[in-house]
């Protein structure tokens, strides 16, 4: 008698070792799974603000050319695009907050930078009515709502990481393999809409 | 006198820990039971799949040329898999911006086929003056951001001017069309509609059934002829004339008169370009 009640609690332990640990591997593929595309996401960011830093030289070639323009506004585009650059981030590096931080800056720095810029080259209507600097603007316009897009989708994507890291069963399993909370993008003052110069 | 210092905060710990572990489970069955419905972010949702390819909400187009556009558009998918979208109404919805209304309709209507991301929606907003063309991921290459701008603010910029919907998104599309091209895209024949429409003739559905039937009938039927006339005859072998009519090809020209949009499941970052007119 005692003899199966002994070998009933160990099969009942066993069931329950067993269902606890197929849970706890579900968590865990599932936080793999969101952290992948939260990874997956940076990379698009990554895309689309070296895409903008890619136009940059470009542009400054292009307003050079026009007589007597400011210096000092194209040399603070210069500078912060060339700072901006140096921070790179892979997908393992932006887990940190710190990291993530400097990054964000750099970039909203020469996001200011370029959009003073744009307001300054209103004052020289030769230059804006040149089909080169045009075609500049447009990409650049359209590289600025790019990095809105991916900026967002990186950030959706990231809250469902948040989430699911912070739900219920998930968090202790989150907890013992070292899933962190992932930093965001934080609205920064004119960073969210794209520039908006219009002609 | 160690000892019991040692024990002192140790115990405390404990009952610390104890208390901690009741309060944490109770909150643990809290979030377990009433589990929080979380991404309540979306402050905007994007209007629905539009049925057609050109969708007028301002009632600026004349029917007849919004069908006309309409076919054309569907012409031009089943040629490419490019699928190019035209969308009307007076003003941007409150509450979302002209690029984010753009953008996050093209994602919820997925344009543009699956993994090709092939798809151009024109958004114009007749009472703000205000445009956008949106291009896919697919199209990027083919319609960089200078080159919508420049259909945007030279073609069909000056006719919207001028007064002419119907003629401005016509001579949009054919600059659009010219432009995807530059990227090969080729397509089946079929719109994405078309092909997700269940098949016409349900006979075909079940000719795998019953293939091996008709299989052996032949075998047989073949069999029996030969023996029949056992002297084979010269020049005669055309048993297998076609005389059985059964499946006359029931399809292309639909009774349907215009064509229905279907997205491919593509997708947009941002790409194209912002005008007013």
């Amino acid at each position: 008698m005692g003899k199966s009640v002994a070998l009933g609690c160990i099969v009942l332990i066993l069931v329950g070792v067993l269902v606890i640990g197929g849970m706890a591997a579900g968590a865990y593929n599932k936080l793999n799974a969101a952290d992948q595309a939260v990874s997956a996401a940076w990379a698009q960011v990554e895309n689309v603000y070296q895409r903008r830093a890619d136009l940059v030289p470009n542009l400054v070639e292009t307003v050079k050319g026009a007589a007597s323009f400011e210096k000092e506004t194209l040399t603070q585009v210069i500078q912060a695009r060339a700072s901006a650059s140096q921070i790179k981030l892979d997908a393992n590096a932006i887990k940190d907050p710190a990291n993530f931080q400097k990054f964000q800056q750099a970039q909203d720095q020469l996001g200011g930078a370029l959009s003073r810029l744009l307001v300054t080259v209103e004052k020289y209507p030769e230059l804006k009515a040149s089909q080169n600097f045009r075609d500049l603007q447009a990409q650049l316009e359209g590289t600025e709502n790019r990095i809105a897009v991916e900026r967002g989708r990186f950030n959706d994507t990231t809250q469902v990481y948040n989430t699911l890291r912070r739900s219920f069963p998930t968090v202790i399993v989150a907890n013992f393999a070292g899933f962190k909370e992932r930093p965001f993008f934080k609205a920064a003052e004119g960073s969210e809409k794209p520039p908006a110069v219009k002609f | 006198m160690r000892r019991g210092e040692g024990k002192q905060p140790f115990v405390a710990g404990q009952r610390g820990a104890a208390s901690l572990t009741f309060k944490e489970i109770f909150l643990f069955l809290l979030v377990f039971l009433f589990p929080v419905s979380s991404a309540a972010t979306a402050a905007f949702s994007p209007p629905s799949r539009p049925a057609k390819y050109v969708t007028d909400n301002a009632g600026v187009l004349p029917p007849a040329r919004a069908s006309a556009l309409n076919e054309k558009l569907a012409a031009f998918e089943r040629e490419t898999s490019d699928q190019v979208l035209f969308w009307i109404d007076r003003r941007v919805p409150e509450g979302t911006t002209l690029e984010e209304f753009a953008n996050r309709s093209f994602h919820a209507w997925g344009v543009g086929q699956k993994g090709k991301s092939n798809g151009v929606a024109f958004f114009l907003f007749t009472e703000e003056r205000k445009m956008r063309m949106e291009v896919g991921y697919g199209l990027e290459g083919a319609i960089p951001d200078a080159r919508a701008h420049r259909i945007d603010a030279e073609i069909i910029g000056p006719l919207l001017r001028a007064g002419d919907v119907a003629g401005a998104l016509d001579a949009g599309a054919d600059a659009i069309f010219a432009a995807a091209r530059g990227e090969p895209y080729r397509g089946t024949g079929r719109t994405a509609a078309e092909q997700r429409r269940p098949n016409p003739n349900p006979v075909w559905f079940f000719f795998p059934i019953f293939a091996p039937f008709v299989l052996v009938a032949i075998v047989f039927a073949v069999a029996a002829y030969a023996r029949r006339r056992s002297p084979p005859g010269p020049g005669r072998g055309n048993a297998w004339s076609s005389s059985d009519s059964g499946w006359t090809s029931s399809s292309s020209s639909d009774s349907s008169s215009s064509s229905d949009f279907s997205g491919g499941g593509g997708d947009s970052g941002g790409g194209g370009s912002s005008d007013s007119y």
